[in-house]
């Protein structure tokens, strides 16, 4: 079992809006940096962050970050990374 | 099937939005940022080793002027004739961004690393500036800010790259 994942369906949520990455930092208020780089599981965000981001996308915030007890598995849709500190 | 949009739609097929603009100014800026403290550095160098006659000039304040000037050419091209303002809300979405503050906080630890590990190459380095102590004194000073600079500008700029996700 290793350590926890932060996980999440940004893509795929984004996808079925047909938002682009920057619609999406324009509705959440952040830039399209920040949508990059959590969908490619390089940053996990802040609360502040992951309720902003739930909120333009209209879903509840576990459904679009989730812990997951097992490592990142290469080649999911889905996205993770160990939380930091 | 769902089609994933990516940055590839959104900078060539779809009009620039504002915030990419903020975003794309900012990273120009310290782009620009690197190359002015870069030819900063190598001023500085090339000045140490001057004869013990000669003075600083004026390079330093024509790089400085240059800088500043290619800064506010980038700035107003970039954001469409408008001018960055560091209080205001489209410059404080880019500055407050989370990934882009943790890009510079990664950016200021590995510059106070620099600046501290290069201060024993430094040391010997310094002992070959010919002439007048006081300026191998000012050589320390200066260059353990210029790298220092260099070292932030750069992490921070690697860190906040956008790799493609395919």
């Amino acid at each position: 079992m290793g350590e926890p994942v932060v996980r999440n369906t940004m893509r795929v949520q984004r996808a079925i809006r047909d938002l682009t990455q920057a619609d999406l930092a324009e509705r959440a208020g952040i830039t399209r940096a920040s949508v990059n780089a959590i969908e490619g599981g390089r940053m996990v965000p802040s609360i502040y962050l992951a309720l902003k981001l739930a909120r333009a996308l209209e879903v509840p915030v576990d459904e679009l970050f989730s812990l997951s007890a097992a490592a990142p598995v290469g080649g999911s849709s889905e996205s993770g990374r160990r939380p930091a500190g | 099937m769902i089609r994933v949009q990516d940055e590839e739609d959104d900078v060539s097929d779809r009009e620039v939005k504002d915030s990419e603009r903020y975003y794309r100014t900012y990273q120009r800026g310290m782009v620009l940022g690197l190359v002015f403290v870069v030819c900063l550095a190598a001023y500085e160098v090339v000045g140490l080793f001057r004869p013990a006659s000669a003075g600083w000039g004026v390079g330093g304040l024509l790089i400085g002027a240059a800088y500043l000037v290619l800064l506010l050419i980038v700035s107003l091209v970039t954001l469409g004739g408008r001018v960055w303002k560091a209080r205001g809300p489209s410059e404080r979405r880019v500055l407050d961004d989370e990934w882009i503050r943790l890009s510079r906080g990664r950016g200021f630890e590995i510059a106070f690393w620099v600046m501290i590990l290069m201060q024993w190459p430094m040391m010997f380095f310094m002992a070959y500036v010919p002439s007048r102590p006081e300026r191998g004194v000012v050589g320390m000073g200066s260059m353990t800010i210029l790298l220092g600079l260099m070292a932030f500008f750069a992490s921070a700029l690697y860190y906040s790259r956008q790799p493609s996700d395919g």
